[in-house]
């Protein structure tokens, strides 16, 4: 798994880099996701495959407004 | 783990869940039916059907796998009919970003299973050969010998065919075929710089709303802390819903996504518009230049030479256009820069080809540069307007210019 620790340095800022490491060990399945997310991004736009961004785009909306609710009633506003 | 699943990611069917499915009795029942789907299809659903077949026994296995899913529905959408039920138009645009997919997987997935992942590449190449008449790798041969070996063109073209000289309808059959290959790159790169355009915009957007909605509750953070807040939320599992946790790592992922790829292509298509308003704006001053009223003399002596120069580029052969091209991209800051200075060392950092064009335009303006100044700075703007037609043009727009 160095290779996905190496993309993660690679792809943010080193204190940022170091928190979504420090995920793996609290959370190894939404690690696994969140670097499977940025390597599916990464060949989406690397090959310029707009049907799979669309795709992806539509699936992205969804999951945000459910992100945007659970914010609100999260933290309170 | 049925609750955490990535769920955008495989949204048709569950890994785990096709693990204990019994094999879907299609796979043999359908090897009848598969007979009569396009090669396309076929082989596609070959790689489906090892992939889910696959049983992973470590985690990194387990990664593989489901990365192997994700990216292999991406690339069967490039085949697939349209909403409307109407054939999508498979266009060698679409072989080609199948190939580039199928190249990343195997690249980015290793997994030690035969996925036949290899056939379904060598397919999209023959597919690219049969409809488009040229080789993926050789196009990408001669493309790299334009970007790195300028001088041994020629030299390597005969060595690469095997021959010790190339006849002109040869070199010009192998021009026209990286002419093509260019072409179709070139499309899939304006579609990867307005991918990444959009990226931007669409990640952009959802964290402008995040922020406000922290920012409702009290918390100023900018794009780099809302990152922190959502990770910190996302290690302390706030997050209910599989959906709300996908779109967390997005959100993260967003951040990531355009440093993994080269920072340049993101930066260009940011620049796209500020290069068009500078051409824009140059493109006025020439108007306004060509509406005032010019020493006819002068102008006469210009128009001769320019004459000259055109028909110089007229006689030159399509390699030493295209040659001729490679020195402009080349060397045009410093053209630019000594033509806006003077033409002294013109001869110094340019080729022959490109400096026998230029020494005619040149030898003009030196005459005219004390005494007309202005004429000289006008025509001096329309060659840099020039240097920078063909650093933005394609090799077939610059052809048909030339032609």
């Amino acid at each position: 798994m160095r290779k996905q620790e190496q993309m993660i340095r690679d792809a943010f800022p080193s204190d940022q880099a170091g928190e979504i490491l420090a995920l793996r060990q609290v959370d190894r399945e939404f690690f696994d996701l969140l670097v499977r997310k940025l390597m599916r991004m990464k060949i989406i736009l690397k090959t310029g495959n707009v049907k799979a961004y669309e795709k992806m785009k539509k699936q992205e909306e969804e999951n945000f407004s459910c992100l945007l609710s659970e914010l609100t009633l999260k933290i309170g506003v | 783990m049925k609750e955490t699943l990535d769920q955008s990611m495989v949204p048709d069917q569950d890994p785990e869940k096709i693990e204990e499915q019994p094999i879907q009795e299609d796979l043999a029942t359908n090897i009848e039916s598969q007979q009569e789907e396009l090669p396309d299809q076929l082989l596609l659903n070959v790689a489906f059907d090892k992939i889910y077949n696959f049983e992973p026994t470590t985690e990194e296995e387990k990664f593989n796998k489901a990365g192997i899913q994700e990216s292999l529905e991406d690339i069967s959408l490039l085949f697939e009919n349209d909403e409307e039920g109407g054939i999508e138009d498979q266009t060698p645009c679409s072989t080609l970003i199948a190939l580039r997919g199928v190249e990343e997987i195997q690249k980015n997935y290793p997994l030690s299973a035969d996925l036949g992942l290899q056939e379904l590449k060598d397919h999209y190449a023959a597919e690219i050969q049969r409809t488009e008449g040229f080789g993926v790798e050789e196009a990408e041969d001669l493309d790299a010998m334009l970007n790195e070996s300028r001088e041994d063109l020629q030299a390597g073209m005969n060595k690469m065919l095997g021959s010790k000289e190339l006849s002109p309808e040869q070199l010009a059959a192998q021009l026209e075929k990286l002419e093509k290959y260019l072409m179709i790159k070139e499309e899939i790169s304006s579609r990867q710089k307005q991918l990444i355009k959009n990226n931007s915009g669409f990640y952009g957007g959802y964290a402008e709303k995040i922020k406000k909605v922290f920012e409702g509750a009290g918390e100023k953070l900018d794009a780099k802390m809302t990152n922190s807040r959502l990770l910190k939320m996302i290690g302390e599992k706030k997050f209910s819903t599989s959906f709300s946790r996908m779109a967390a790592a997005g959100m993260v992922v967003s951040v990531g996504v355009l440093m993994l790829l080269n920072p340049a292509e993101s930066e260009a298509a940011e620049d796209e518009t500020g290069e068009l308003y500078n051409e824009l704006e140059v493109t006025d001053e020439i108007d306004q230049a060509e509406n005032a009223e010019p020493d006819q003399e002068v102008l006469a002596k210009l128009q001769e030479s320019q004459e000259k120069a055109k028909e110089f580029i007229n006689d030159l052969g399509i390699f030493s256009k295209i040659n001729l091209i490679i020195e402009i991209k080349k060397n045009a800051e410093d053209i630019k820069a000594l033509l806006k200075e003077g033409s002294e060392n013109i001869n110094n950092i340019a080729s022959k080809n490109l400096s026998n064009v230029l020494k005619i335009y040149i030898m003009s303006l030196d005459k005219i540069k004390d005494n007309h100044p202005e004429i000289y700075q006008q025509e001096v703007e329309k060659i840099c307007k020039f240097i920078d037609t063909i650093k933005t043009s394609s090799l077939s727009e610059l052809k048909n210019k030339f032609a």
